[in-house]
């Protein structure tokens, strides 16, 4: 049970009439009809007419033209300026405000679902060409010059290595380590953003354990060829790619599946791959196609240990399925072997159950637990994916550009991983190449005492991608902690970071002032009216007391554990 | 085994109990931390006369997660199909712990053996959920629900039992699971979760800023926070932050505790020997996937002999630690079912039905309870499941804790007397 599709939380999204009127059609269209779902207190007058006619081609289901990297649309320019259009708006001017406003809001919500936490940088480069401009731009990313980020994971060189490289060298159980402070830093630093998290969902998806001995020196090679590259790609290939990659060939005990000399074939990675990877536990295969998957795929090993993809013929056989039957509609046509698998996987891939279970697990992960799978941003993406051949980007689109996305700011809590990088992002940190090894460290020690060091869920179904799991007592706790150790400087892996950045200059002159500044710096808006009176009544002070420069540190630590920090 | 490929014997899915680890664990007796212990006050006053309390008495509920086998706890005696159906790995008569004519545990569950011998020692053998599916992550959350046909069920058992039987002004403590967010074991509830004991005290925000002063501002802000399980999970720590602080200098393991399953257990060992109000406890021990090599019960660095001797070892110390409290805890350990009877290709069992349940503590029936269907009428290779692991929960909870009316426990389920085990003492 990956995603509990049973969630108590109702989708009572409060007012929102007027995008109501507009119909899910228009609104799944362009830039401005989504810059007008996200913004909610503020009713906003609806530019109407200008935001469907500058719509960009979206993915629609009669298009798999576009399958290959989400051609940019040519809605870049957009933004209209927000002409007068109806109703009892005040003057022009206001109009402009309150959109700009809107703008911000709705790049505030972009960039918490998309990337691993705003910046001021990051919320800028969102409004200057707009929402689905960014998204499409971040979806294109082998167009994004990361190599910054690329130089630093140098850093850490199992990153690089092949698993015999890594089982030859020195402290192979570092790999752990190498690949957690790699992943941790690209969210950090790297550039491509929306790449990263889709890297992470994937990563979770298809689990493998880092810390498993044998896998473990996998999995670089698991990151760097096969999730990475494919993780916008077609869903089919990253399918295969993952049945052949030696970390899950050895996670889920596949590689030693053999059926010679009388022996059964191992069914462990034939189910996960079906209830996990694929259909899901309710997508209507029973306990006999779980053994004839894992009949079908026996001998699917490896050349060693440390080695690489091996079919070994004299330890396969095809099985109950070579005498009739089928699997979910799949039937051998005369195939065995290597290419009765992929032919098999490939179908899987294909099959409606994946395609209405990818979109729903998408769904939940970027709008929210909300979201039941016959809600349209589902069905919609369902339908995208298999119109583009199981193209995963144009997929992300279509629910990145929904209604229901548009209205789910501030919805779902961060995880750890995104807690952490999101505050270290806060903060500006500046990557020093001297402490790489406090980076891995500091990455290590946090990351496991908020129990998400990457790659290292036990189990195949990956981290819970549920609120609820992350927000534990301890759990909370233990994030209140490391806002004040990041806040205060103790123990981060660079150069303390610099509070004057955070606060601006001219310095503030009055403590409200200050908190506002840090505010809108770090959380990408002003912090709530409780949060801010919580901290001033808890401190004893007031917002117009003579701000003091030494209280910098414990005031960006106070507003890093408000919960606009936790939530994304 | 592959002599051509040299793959690794151990490639155990969920978290490994390290060599190391094991033998700290195991090899440590506990006796000496009893000694740490600090008793509130508020309870050695009053233990069992408190309006809040019926009886002060406790479940803990232990999860291996990844279906443990089974026959690798309890095994039939001279079963001629067990030793053709695991050549190498069956556990031998002669080496087997006999607690019952028929039935013999693990040579490695020394403790549990003990437990036994003391009269504090049930075991339920065939036991499992009527629903069939073989998933584990399906099945686990069944059991949790206490539910054999309904997956929409939100709630788990335990959190429906603390919820029916709330009173007003409940200690925080009072269901606890160790782990990041609450299992669905305790959904329903206000249970806390927590996966170590260190997690739940607050520092300073430096310049200045006390403890005290956080915890204050985080009072104040966290009610008006936009997600629901942010804002209840906030409401929670902040409970226990104040409750546990008088125990926060002491509240990591000891050295003999950070091993293995050490680090999951000791929360619920602490707090119990403490005295601070816990009624419900879960804890999740993992690693017990064992599709290869699960070696030979007599071979002490045998993977599936170090899952035994792991729990065996923690659980023992459980009860070392927990001192006078152990006339007043009850323990379950369950999974989430069994494993096949015959080996896969690979000194491995894939996943089966039928499981072991263990009752250990406070007014425990000794001995083998239920039925056993044997090893030849099986459920296509796999032990039948013919006790409902529920008739057990059921029958503990309601000789053990507070009156409840079972149908809301377990819905759909006839949990009445009648159809109880024997596994507790009436």
């Amino acid at each position: 049970m990956d995603a509990d599709p049973t969630d108590q939380h109702s989708g009572t999204e409060a007012g929102s009439a007027p995008e109501r009127r507009l119909g899910r059609r228009s609104l799944l269209t362009g830039v401005g009809a989504l810059a007008v779902a996200a913004v909610r207190p503020p009713r906003v007058t609806l530019p109407t007419t200008t935001t469907t006619t500058t719509a960009g081609p979206t993915t629609t289901t009669s298009a798999p033209a576009s399958t290959t990297t989400s051609a940019p649309a040519p809605t870049t320019t957009t933004r209209p300026p927000a002409p007068t259009t109806t109703s009892t708006t005040p003057a022009s001017t206001t109009t402009t405000s309150t959109l700009a406003r809107g703008d911000a809001a709705l790049a505030l919500h972009v960039a918490r679902r998309c990337s691993y936490g705003p910046t001021p940088d990051l919320l800028a480069e969102i409004r200057a060409v707009g929402p689905t401009a960014w998204i499409d731009g971040q979806l294109a990313w082998t167009a994004i010059d990361d190599s910054a980020a690329d130089a630093i994971v140098t850093a850490w060189p199992r990153v690089g290595q092949t698993a015999d490289q890594i089982a030859a060298g020195p402290q192979p159980g570092a790999v752990r380590s190498d690949l957690a402070a790699a992943t941790a830093a690209r969210a950090v630093f790297g550039r491509r953003q929306l790449h990263e998290v889709l890297v992470d969902f994937w990563w979770n998806h298809f689990n493998v354990d880092v810390t498993n001995n044998a896998a473990g020196p996998h999995c670089p090679a698991h990151d760097r060829d096969v999730v990475r590259p494919l993780a916008t790609g077609r869903f089919a290939d990253l399918l295969v790619a993952v049945a052949k990659s030696p970390a899950m060939l050895i996670y889920l005990d596949q590689a030693l599946s053999r059926v010679d000399h009388g022996r059964l074939p191992i069914e462990n990675y034939a189910r996960e791959m079906l209830e996990l990877h694929t259909v899901g536990v309710d997508g209507g295969y029973d306990e006999t196609d779980v053994k004839e998957v894992a009949w079908l795929l026996s001998g699917w090993s490896l050349t060693n240990r440390t080695g690489t993809f091996l079919f070994r013929p004299e330890w396969h056989a095809i099985g109950p399925l070579g005498t009739g039957g089928d699997v979910l509609g799949w039937r051998p046509a005369g195939l065995d072997g290597v290419p009765a698998g992929e032919s098999l996987l490939v179908h899987l891939a294909h099959h409606p159950r994946t395609a209405a279970r990818l979109a729903h697990k998408l769904a939940v992960r970027f709008v929210g637990e909300h979201v039941r799978p016959t809600d349209a941003v589902v069905t919609d993406a369902a339908r995208v994916y298999l119109a583009n051949d199981t193209a995963i980007a144009p997929t992300v689109r279509s629910i990145l550009t929904s209604t229901a996305f548009g209205e789910s700011a501030g919805r779902r809590v961060r995880r750890p991983l995104e807690y952490y990088a999101a505050t270290l992002r806060a903060l500006r940190l500046q990557w020093d190449p001297a402490r790489a090894g406090d980076f891995a460290a500091f990455t290590m020690s946090q990351l496991g005492q908020l129990d998400q060091i990457p790659h290292a869920w036990p189990t195949p179904d990956g981290y819970p991608d549920r609120d609820g799991a992350w927000t534990g007592a301890g759990s909370l706790v233990t994030r209140w902690n490391l806002a004040t150790r990041a806040g205060n400087g103790f123990g981060l892996p660079a150069p303390t970071f610099d509070p004057a950045r955070i606060l601006g200059s001219p310095a503030p002159t009055t403590l409200g002032d200050a908190l506002d500044r840090i505010a809108v710096s770090v959380l990408g808006e002003p912090l709530d009216r409780t949060a801010r009176s919580a901290i001033l009544t808890a401190i004893g002070l007031t917002a117009t007391t003579r701000w003091n420069p030494a209280w910098s540190r414990s005031a960006i630590a106070l507003v890093l554990q408000s919960p606009q920090h936790q939530v994304r | 085994m592959s002599d051509d490929l040299d793959l690794p014997l151990v490639v155990p899915l969920t978290r490994p109990v390290g060599r190391r680890g094991f033998l700290t664990a195991a090899g440590l007796g506990a006796g000496a931390l009893a000694a740490t212990a600090v008793l509130r006050p508020s309870l050695l006053a009053a233990p069992a006369g408190a309006a809040t309390s019926s009886s002060g008495n406790v479940l803990v509920y232990v999860f291996l997660r990844g279906a443990a086998d089974g026959l690798s706890f309890l095994a039939p005696l001279g079963d001629p199909t067990l030793a053709a159906a695991r050549p190498g790995v069956a556990i031998p008569d002669a080496a087997a712990l006999p607690v019952d004519p028929h039935f013999g545990l693990h040579p490695a569950m020394t403790r549990i053996a003990a437990l036994h011998a003391s009269g504090r020692a049930a075991f339920v053998p065939a036991a499992g959920s009527p629903n069939p599916d073989r998933s584990h992550f399906f099945a686990q959350a069944m059991m949790e629900r206490g539910s054999a046909t309904d997956p929409s069920l939100t709630t788990g058992w335990l959190g429906r039992y603390l919820q029916a039987t709330a009173r007003s002004g409940e200690d925080l403590l009072r269901g606890l699971g160790v782990a990041d967010g609450v299992p669905l074991s305790l959904r329903g509830s206000t249970a806390v979760a927590a996966p170590r004991l260190q997690s739940l005290s607050l520092d300073p925000a430096g310049g200045g800023v006390t403890a005290a002063q956080v915890q204050s501002a985080l009072t104040a802000m966290y009610p008006a926070a936009s997600n629901d399980a942010l804002r209840s999970g906030a409401t929670a720590a902040l409970g226990v932050v104040r409750e546990l602080a008088p125990i926060a200098a002491s509240s990591a393991p000891p050295a003999a505790w950070t091993g293995g399953f050490g680090p999951a257990v000791w929360p619920v060992a602490k707090l119990i020997a403490d005295g601070f109000p816990v009624e419900i406890a879960t804890i999740d021990l993992g690693g017990w996937d064992e599709h290869d090599a699960m070696g030979s019960p007599t071979d002490p660095y045998a993977n599936q002999t170090r899952l035994v001797a792991g729990l065996d070892s923690v659980l023992g110390m459980f009860f070392d630690q927990i001192g006078a409290a152990a006339a007043r805890t009850t323990v379950i350990v369950t999974t989430e079912f069994g494993r096949r009877i015959a080996l896969n290709g690979s000194g491995g069992t894939d996943h089966g039905r039928g499981m072991v349940m263990m009752a250990l503590g406070a007014g425990v029936s000794p001995g083998v309870h239920g039925a056993w269907p044997g090893l030849v009428d099986t459920d296509a290779g796999d032990v039948r499941v013919v006790n409902d692991s529920r008739s057990v929960c059921a029958e503990v909870l309601s000789r053990r804790l507070r009156p409840v009316d079972l149908t809301t426990v377990f819905p759909g389920f006839d949990a009445r007397p009648a159809t109880w085990l024997g596994v507790t003492t009436a």
